[in-house]
């Protein structure tokens, strides 16, 4: 049992560089919440061979009609419940939107101003005067 | 050879159509099965170093994954074409890692996979070591022919144009043309031989096979 569980561990660690398995949405979940495959797995209530197993699942696309279904097909195939699925997928694009440098540059724009910064640029232009 | 099961094909269709359980489903199904085939086949790489193992079953179930067209159903159970490939990479892994350990040392492409050497590893029968190096070179050559050739003529063929045999008879029986003239057996066989030399030395099978024996 144990050479198979060590098997399908290896397995999801090389999915998990793939954007395209779950295994790299449950990596970047886990890293995200700071949280252990153990701690990941206890939360989705599920065997070590169903958790991998999922590792082993082609990620559902956010956006696409067929998501829900397919969210259900593989929460049906792993025992694990669809919503706890959806909840890591959404949450880790959201992440890597989030994190993308096209967002954090208008966001930077945005900001106020620190006061010292305000004061600053008033001392500049007296001191132009 | 076996044709592929109702199940077999069913899984096969599954990874042709990039089903979001396909991989997972080969997993769950050839997970064990492949394991005792290539625990059995390399027992002391598997109590050595079982990450070895771990990881040629990975490449072969992943590499399959993305290229479904390389297996045929017709021609071999899935689970044939994943242990062979599985065993293939393994090879490769080894000869990666023994290239590693000894700083790429190259051997001498003109050292030719002659008789005697073939003969050095499968001669000695004595010693358990020199029979599972013995098993071991005969699988890997098997393995490796199978890869490129598909009937079992030109894989015993090929055998023998790497141990560089030469007589007419044993080429004539395995072609099963000794009712022939020998100036048409003499024809018949070269055209054969320089189809296989030409495959084997486009796959560089004969470097492959002198770095595992050696």
């Amino acid at each position: 049992m144990n050479e198979k569980i060590n098997l399908l561990e290896s397995a999801a660690k090389k999915a998990s560089t793939n954007k395209a398995y779950m295994s790299y949405y449950i990596e970047q979940y886990s890293a995200f919440e700071d949280k252990t495959s153990e701690e990941v797995r206890s939360l989705l209530n599920c065997s070590q061979e169903d958790y991998y197993l999922l590792c082993l699942c082609k990620a559902p696309t956010l956006g696409q009609p067929d998501f829900i279904d397919e969210l259900n097909k593989i929460g049906e195939f792993t025992h694990i419940s669809a919503l706890m699925l959806n909840n890591i997928i959404k949450q880790v694009s959201a992440l890597e939107k989030f994190s993308s440098s096209n967002l954090i540059v208008p966001l930077m724009a945005a900001r106020d101003k620190e006061p010292d910064e305000e004061n600053l640029k008033d001392k500049k232009e007296n001191d132009k005067d | 050879m076996a044709k592929a099961s109702d199940e077999e094909i069913a899984i096969h269709k599954l990874i042709l159509a990039k089903d979001s359980l396909a991989l997972a489903k080969l997993y769950k199904l050839y997970t064990n099965p492949i394991l005792y085939t290539l625990v059995s086949w390399a027992p002391k790489y598997a109590h050595m170093d079982r990450a070895l193992i771990n990881e040629a079953i990975n490449e072969a179930f992943f590499s399959y994954s993305k290229n479904p067209s390389t297996y045929n159903p017709d021609k071999k159970t899935l689970l044939s074409f994943l242990v062979m490939a599985a065993k293939r990479d393994f090879l490769n892994i080894l000869e990666r890692e023994k290239k590693h350990t000894i700083g790429k040392q190259e051997l001498p492409e003109d050292v030719e996979l002659e008789e005697k050497i073939w003969n050095s590893s499968i001669g000695n029968k004595h010693t358990p070591e020199s029979q599972l190096i013995t098993k071991q070179v005969k699988e890997a050559l098997v393995t490796e022919l199978a890869l490129y050739f598909n009937s079992e003529t030109d894989i015993e063929m090929a055998k023998l144009v790497l141990l560089k045999v030469r007589e007419t008879e044993k080429f004539s029986e395995i072609l099963e043309i000794e009712n022939l003239t020998k100036e048409e057996q003499q024809s018949e066989i070269k055209r054969h031989k320089d189809r296989i030399k030409k495959i084997l030395e486009r796959n560089n099978v004969e470097t492959r096979l002198k770095r595992l024996m050696s």
